[in-house]
């Protein structure tokens, strides 16, 4: 069955399980979120440890997941990880410095004979929380943008400005992506830490954060959200593959995909009563509502850039070198064979749950950071 | 001969485990 | 001050984060079997001083696991970053086993080192057990799939050139993933890392031997790393031997380099040692040599299995050898060379819509496609890789590889004796054997990647044109960053394992 699905389906089914991929790394964010927070919101080098522990549990796996979507892009559109990583070069190049440093950072926080001291891996982790999801959001922002970059004739990416991508950030919409990001993942982060950890003091703050995070996060969804609705998008003719602006572009797409708009409705719902239920109802679960929810809203985003004969990696300076679905793709075999591969995925995720359900069973609390494992707490 | 290869790696590790429980033993380590 | 080119930097900035990497990626490899090994006999025994152990080893391992984890990011996206135009050519077969790396073993590696670091209080003993299994197994999962990538760009197969799309594309995922030269760099490349961490362990060890401390531990823990280094090392011994046949199968240029082995012959030595002589050039008449030892005959048996067998050297392969049925480099530049003007013809052609003209250029290029990497050639010494670094990187890595398995049968013969504990000259080499498993483990890397120089995919596509177009400077400035970051992040690194060691496995 898989075997005899055509290119156009399977470019399609790629885009959403590209998109599945980045839209779960949107969730997983909430150790990003949880990062900033050991610095802006606890206090004290218990709270500290805390959140140390237990987004420090989770962190592989958003890497992982940023890693895999690295991944599933080389396989699956490899113009676009080629055009994108070898053209917007300074700005993947600072992400990935900012999750050089998080990796280590759990690990050597608080060990003993610290060349570089506890501080500077708090900063690190910091860094990673605001610097590299803020980039990472301006970086999805030239979805939509656009950026500058012209492909020659054997699809050899030329960069026309000096700065590699870095000029995303002078656009207001890019920004307002990255920020979006920053704040969700802050009050994603809380929520989790809500959820996970068993000590009152920390948690009733992060219960007041994950609202205020979330109130901070509303302006730039709304200019986001706005900025979708009214901007001029890059349109594709399915017939000659000829790129051309189209006004309300994205509206356009919201109209011609309702599954989407139905998604990012349930999306915004979801995380609306995470933030809520755990501010105003003293709920635990708020992250799983709002977790799922950014899953559904990070897919109909996404979905917006890519289907609806969209150019989902536009360019600027040359419309034609504009990357969309249909020219950006591995061969028909490849994606097939890559399609029998991600059959796996639900097993992947069967047992990421059944280890996330053991591991989280017992929240985190002050005794265990004390006990008979202390020394091997982060 | 990739398919001994395989084997002989699997080999090497279970091997290993069992191999290291005998010396174990045999120095009164176990 | 000569100006070093894109390509010069992209290089240098792809050996730097590599062999960053591979400075930690091996003690993972080893030492996650080790722990679950330490780990099996504790939940067999239920001897609270096995779990000691494991609980120190352990300790050592996330240490080095986290920056291992931290130099490997950038190598997910490097090949993005830094080599696009390879990305694109040839990313329909090379990307796939890189987002399986992902899908199957970085996923197991992630979920189950959570549980085994802090699930000891969350989980049965018996899952426990397995979670320090599967990191063991996801670990050694994604070096088969790099390795299966790295394979391909060595011996590549399994695909076909699309003259329209002007790159690459995959006919046979199983052609790739179960290539020989694949598995067989697979099980000598873990293989060998198993010796990396046994090196590591009974090093360790030796250190608390000599200081009179943790006496059984050191010893349980010697125990075990000596039979799995020893019997690692047997067996790469034997796939060593498949990869240097498979090597001078494949890639002649490589193995002639590796010996220094300037003019082919029948039957050729073997160098033991040798002193390659810094001013041959292919083509010269200067010895190849300063001074050397050599085993007559020996690389005719090794290289291809068959005593008295002809093994072509690097003049050879550079010049032709009619007489041997070796076509040179400058053949195969004049066909690589037609291969590009043809593709381009029949690009124009195509643009313009000149069917006829289309199809004439597109027969002859066919004809010729089987060079067409040869044809970004500036010369045909250009096919010759660095010689004295291939040639040393090699010996280094044989020589050390012998002397591992004597190594760890001295440091069995006295655990047996009983009396390694006085041992202090042995648990002194012990200490710096552990260096000695890093540089041959890293030779062998260095040897891989820079005996296949020019190529970036082996005759197809040369490194020239693999990378991404993007002015020197911005890759001069990442690879400082890279190397001032990673450095520092070793420097911490070891301190912080230092510490551990000093305050050695729980009393």
């Amino acid at each position: 069955m898989i075997g005899n699905l055509d290119l156009a389906m399977l470019q399609k089914i790629w885009w959403l399980i590209a998109s599945v991929v980045g839209s779960l790394f949107l969730f997983l964010t909430f150790v990003q979120g949880g990062q900033t927070l050991l610095t802006t919101t606890a206090r004290g080098e218990l709270e500290k440890s805390l959140i140390a522990n237990s987004i420090g549990r989770k962190w592989e796996l958003t890497f992982t997941t940023l890693v895999l979507f690295g991944g599933a892009l080389f396989a699956a559109f490899p113009l676009f990880y080629a055009t994108s990583f070898g053209g917007a070069y300074w700005v993947w190049m600072l992400i990935l410095f900012t999750f050089v440093g998080q990796a280590v950072s759990f690990e050597y926080r608080s060990k003993p004979n610290n060349l570089l001291g506890a501080k500077t891996y708090e900063i690190f982790l910091l860094l990673n929380g605001s610097l590299g999801l803020l980039l990472i959001g301006a970086a999805v922002g030239t979805f939509f943008t656009g950026s500058r970059f012209i492909l020659n004739g054997y699809n050899s990416v030329a960069w026309q400005t000096p700065f590699h991508g870095l000029e995303a950030a002078l656009n207001p919409f890019n920004v307002a992506l990255g920020l979006f990001l920053v704040f969700l993942a802050r009050t994603l982060g809380a929520l989790y830490l809500v959820n996970n950890i068993d000590h009152a003091p920390l948690t009733e703050r992060c219960r007041r954060s994950a609202w205020n995070n979330f109130l901070c996060s509303l302006p730039f969804l709304l200019g986001v959200l706005g900025g979708l609705l009214f901007m001029d998008g890059f349109a594709v003719d399915p017939a000659t593959g000829t790129v051309a602006m189209e006004p309300y572009k994205y509206l356009h797409n919201l109209l011609a995909l309702p599954v989407f708009d139905v998604l990012l409705l349930a999306g915004l719902v979801g995380v609306i009563y995470g933030v809520t239920s755990t501010r105003f109802l003293g709920k635990d679960s708020g992250i799983w509502y709002a977790g799922l929810g950014t899953v559904l809203v990070g897919l109909a985003i996404f979905a917006l850039a890519g289907y609806n004969n969209t150019a989902f990696y536009p360019s600027i300076s040359d419309l034609q070198s504009s990357l969309t679905i249909r020219n950006a793709s591995s061969s028909h075999y490849t994606l097939t064979a890559m399609t029998y591969v991600a059959l796996a995925v639900p097993f992947v995720i069967a047992y990421i749950w059944y280890v996330w359900k053991q591991m989280d069973a017992r929240k985190i609390s002050p005794t265990e950071l004390d006990g008979d494992y202390a020394k091997d707490m982060y | 001969m990739s398919a001994l290869l395989l084997i002989g790696w699997l080999a090497t590790i279970v091997l290993s485990y069992y191999g290291a429980e005998l010396v174990l033993k045999k120095i009164d380590l176990s | 001050m000569e100006m070093l080119s894109t390509v010069d930097w992209a290089r240098a900035q792809f050996a730097l984060t590599a062999m960053y990497h591979w400075i930690f990626v091996p003690l993972t490899l080893g030492l996650s079997f080790l722990v679950a090994f330490f780990e099996s006999i504790y939940v067999k025994t239920a001897n609270e001083e096995w779990k000691k152990i494991t609980k120190f080893w352990m300790t050592l391992f996330g240490i080095n696991f986290a920056i291992g984890v931290a130099t490997g990011i950038i190598m997910e996206f490097e090949f993005g970053t830094n080599w696009s135009n390879y990305s694109w050519m040839v990313g329909d077969i090379f990307g796939a086993p890189l987002a399986v790396e992902g899908i199957f073993a970085f996923f197991l590696e992630a979920t189950f080192f959570a549980v085994m670091f802090f699930g000891w209080e969350r989980v049965s003993r018996r899952f426990h057990l397995f979670s320090t299994w599967m990191v063991a197994v996801g670990a050694n999962l994604s070096a088969l799939w790099i390795l299966i990538a790295n394979g391909w760009m060595q011996f590549p197969v399994g695909m076909a050139f699309n003259a329209d799309k002007a790159r690459f594309e995959m006919q046979n995922i199983w052609e790739v993933i179960l290539s020989p030269v694949a598995l067989s760099k697979f099980v000598h490349a873990t293989s060998s890392s198993f010796i990396v961490a046994a090196l590591f362990v009974v090093g360790i060890s030796a250190v608390f031997l000599l200081q009179k401390r943790h006496l059984k531990a050191a010893k349980r823990s010697m125990a075990v790393a000596a039979v799995f280094g020893l019997l690692a090392s047997v067996f790469v011994a034997i796939n060593g031997d498949e990869s240097a046949y498979s090597v001078a199968q494949r890639q002649p240029m490589k193995l002639a380099a590796m010996e220094g082995l300037y003019e082919g012959a029948g039957p050729a030595p073997l160098v033991a040692f040798g002193l390659i002589n810094p001013a041959k050039k292919a083509g010269d008449s200067s010895p190849a040599f300063l001074a050397s030892v050599k085993i007559p005959g020996l690389l005719s048996l090794l290289a291809n299995r068959q005593s008295g067998s002809f093994v072509p050297g690097i003049n050879d392969l550079v010049f032709g050898n009619e007489k041997q049925g070796v076509v040179g480099a400058e053949d195969r530049i004049a066909r690589g060379r037609m291969a590009v003007r043809e593709l381009a013809n029949y690009k124009q052609a195509k643009t313009t819509g000149d069917d006829l003209a289309a199809s004439r250029a597109l027969t002859v290029f066919n004809n010729h496609q089987a060079d067409l990497g040869y044809g970004y050639l500036q010369s045909p010494t250009a096919v010759v890789p660095p010689v004295a670094t291939t040639f040393y990187s090699f010996h280094l890595m044989v020589v050390l590889g012998t002397l591992f398995p004597l190594f760890f049968l001295i440091v069995l013969y006295r655990l047996f004796k009983g009396d390694i504990e006085d041992c202090t000259l042995l648990n002194k080499v012990a200490v710096g054997a552990i260096f000695f498993g890093y540089i041959a483990s890293q030779a062998g890397w260095v040897l891989a990647e820079v005996g296949r120089q020019p190529w970036a995919i082996q005759n197809l596509l040369p490194v020239g044109v693999a990378i991404t177009p993007i002015a020197s400077g911005n890759v001069q400035t990442t690879f400082f960053i890279f190397l001032i970051l990673f450095t520092l992040l070793l420097v911490a690194e070891i301190g912080i394992m230092v510490k551990q060691i000093k305050i050695g496995p729980e009393a």
